[in-house]
């Protein structure tokens, strides 16, 4: 059976070309389809690396959070021994979920239903059951299932089901260098601001992971009024600025756009010089280059993981304060999507500066903030452009990459391969090259 | 997270009436998305807050961080918000404007020297242009009003949404 990418679809193609890479189009079912879905549920969420919390979010030994990873819910738990485990949150008896608290404090994990109860360690300590049955049953049930690794980098914990990943060093890659410049720009490294915030829209997972891979054009057309309203700067402006900065392609699917200073700013405009003095410290040459003529760096972390960071101020008469903002887009199903939304600051950080970059972080890309909020608005009516017959049989455009795809710069000093303007999709696009890869089996 | 608790019920029938009209005149504006006529109600220091709540373990609650604000704002931040939102073409969000209807509930509270510290309750129902089911939350504020030459007007306010996961796209709205 050949069919085409544009024929909707009621299975498992043989040979699905949801993405076409030298069109530069992907089909809308993409979007919208519970085939493709699930089969991304196990080709993807099931086998790559995703991200679980903060290290800052469980100090202590026993500390624990709950995680929702698409439908799974996850507890994660930094054991009596220090080391930081995650589990499926499902008793191995009857399935009942374990913790139903977001944060907490425990020496053991006890089954509401039963009184099952599980070392930090995930072992079986005891199934409540007499000694008869226990000789019948064998030790008496099993432990809780881990995810198979769990492993940090720069204060950020991720966890994988998959056995056979690759180590997270080896899965993050080149994009250390630019997970750097968030998260590890400091000698003591970035603390959460508080718990994840948690906000539900209608419409595909990846359309999160792809604006923020990022996308360039919808910058100036989405986020042009509030940057005007907040910043003062022109709507022109902002368009010239996104057509100068580098869409960079960082490998594994890890993608991002790094908007540069305008030339006659000052280098660090917007940080704190402070802190700059310990960036300056912590961050290589090729790294500070880079920091220090940033203006906003938007990236994800293959597949769900996401950053952005900028400053903004909404009183003229004080300066512009950054904020750093970390989020996953869980997938709830198809069209429906549960974003988890963190703030992180620099643990060096003064008290006051750490509340004022707070403030800022929720007054702009947070559930209330005024950049997500038309984000949001804009995933939704994407959903309602795709998810019906007529909206599958025609195909979604990047092909802004064909005017870009054989020009690369070639006086980038980063890693990876960067083109000369986010208008060029081409890290974008990248994003759902790779995700077509991983869907076919074609990379692990 | 909140920072301060109001006292008491100790409102006369005629200050009640006053909080009262102040209170269902508020939600008329912001239901009507009269987000400039709104913010005439507003008090040039005012701290508006809305925030997330968790759900905790009864015997061993643990909470980190600063909070986990909706809102966290001033009035510089409450006017751009406004001027976004009432501006054409500014916004997608609220173009077309939500379906809004406030409903306001068990008010209490009692005098203070500038005005009133007010408890009450209120139910936001809401319909956009791109979801035709409604969105329901529900909060708890505790306002501090305070009595000007123009009327009672907004001081301080520090509301609860009562949702750990918000089960809408966005809050581009007021509560």
């Amino acid at each position: 059976m050949n069919r085409s990418m544009f024929s909707p679809l009621d299975g498992l193609l043989p040979e699905p070309v949801w993405v076409d890479e030298e069109s530069g189009t992907a089909s809308r079912a993409i979007f919208t389809d519970d085939t493709i879905y699930r089969q991304e549920q196990q080709q993807i969420f099931a086998t790559s690396w995703l991200f679980l919390a903060h290290e800052t979010e469980l100090p202590g030994n026993g500390d624990y959070v709950t995680r929702q990873l698409s439908n799974d819910p996850v507890i994660v738990i930094r054991g009596q021994d220090g080391q930081v485990r995650a589990f499926h949150n499902s008793c191995s008896h009857r399935g009942t979920m374990l913790c139903r608290s977001d944060a907490g404090f425990t020496k053991t994990l006890r089954c509401p239903y039963h009184g099952w109860v599980f070392g930090l360690d995930g072992k079986l300590l005891s199934a409540a059951y007499p000694p008869e049955l226990l000789a019948v049953m064998g030790k008496g049930g099993e432990d809780l299932r881990p995810m198979a690794k769990v492993s940090s980098y720069a204060g950020l914990i991720f966890g994988t089901w998959n056995p056979d990943a690759p180590s997270l060093d080896e899965y993050l890659g080149e994009s250390k260098f630019y997970i750097d410049l968030f998260a590890k720009r400091t000698p003591a490294g970035m603390e959460v601001l508080g718990p994840p915030q948690r906000w539900v829209f209608k419409a595909n997972w990846k359309l999160g992971a792809l604006n923020f891979a990022a996308d360039g054009p919808h910058a100036a057309s989405v986020h042009g009024p509030i940057t005007y309203l907040t910043l003062s700067v022109p709507q022109d402006a902002v368009v010239k600025a996104l057509m100068a900065s580098p869409a960079i392609i960082m490998g594994n699917g890890h993608n991002g756009i790094f908007l540069n200073l305008p030339p006659d700013a000052p280098d660090y405009a917007g940080f704190s010089p402070e802190l700059v003095s310990l960036y300056k410290k912590t961050l290589s040459a090729a790294q500070e280059g880079l920091m220090s003529r940033g203006l906003t760096k938007v990236m994800t972390t293959f597949p769900n993981t996401s950053w952005v960071e900028s400053s903004v101020r909404f009183d003229q008469s004080k300066p512009p304060i950054p904020f750093c903002n970390l989020r996953t887009w869980q997938p709830l199903s198809a069209q429906s999507t549960e974003v988890w939304n963190w703030l992180l600051v620099e643990k060096e950080a003064a008290a006051e500066y750490k509340r004022e970059s707070y403030e800022m972080g929720v007054r702009t890309f947070a559930a209330g903030g005024t950049f997500d909020q038309d984000d949001a608005e804009a995933w939704s009516s994407i959903n309602h452009g795709c998810r019906g017959t007529i909206g599958s049989t025609y195909p979604v455009d990047f092909r802004a990459i064909k005017h870009y795809r054989d020009r690369p710069m070639t006086d980038f000093t980063g890693p990876g391969v960067a083109y000369p303007s986010t208008y060029s999709e081409m890290s974008e696009f990248a994003l759902l090259i790779h995700w077509q890869k991983m869907m076919k089996g074609e990379v692990k | 997270m909140n920072t301060f608790e109001t006292r008491g019920d100790s409102l006369s029938a005629e200050n009640f009436f006053e909080v009262y009209g102040f209170l269902c005149k508020e939600s008329d504006y912001l239901s009507q998305g009269d987000y400039k006529s709104w913010l005439t109600l507003i008090q040039p220091d005012i701290h508006y807050r809305i925030a997330a709540p968790s759900f905790l373990d009864a015997v061993r609650p643990r909470r980190y961080g600063l909070g986990n604000d909706y809102y966290d704002d001033d009035y510089a931040t409450l006017k751009i918000r406004v001027e976004q939102l009432t501006t054409p073409n500014y916004s997608i969000a609220e173009n077309p404007l939500s379906l809004l209807r406030h409903f306001v509930t068990n008010i209490s509270g009692s005098p203070i020297e500038s005005g009133f510290e007010v408890s009450s309750n209120v139910l936001v129902y809401r319909v956009r242009s791109t979801e035709p089911e409604p969105a329901i939350v529900a909060g708890r504020r505790k306002d501090i009003l305070v009595r000007t030459p123009e009327g009672l007007r907004l001081s301080r306010r520090e509301a609860q949404l009562d949702q750990v996961s918000l089960r809408q796209p966005n809050i581009s709205f007021f509560m």
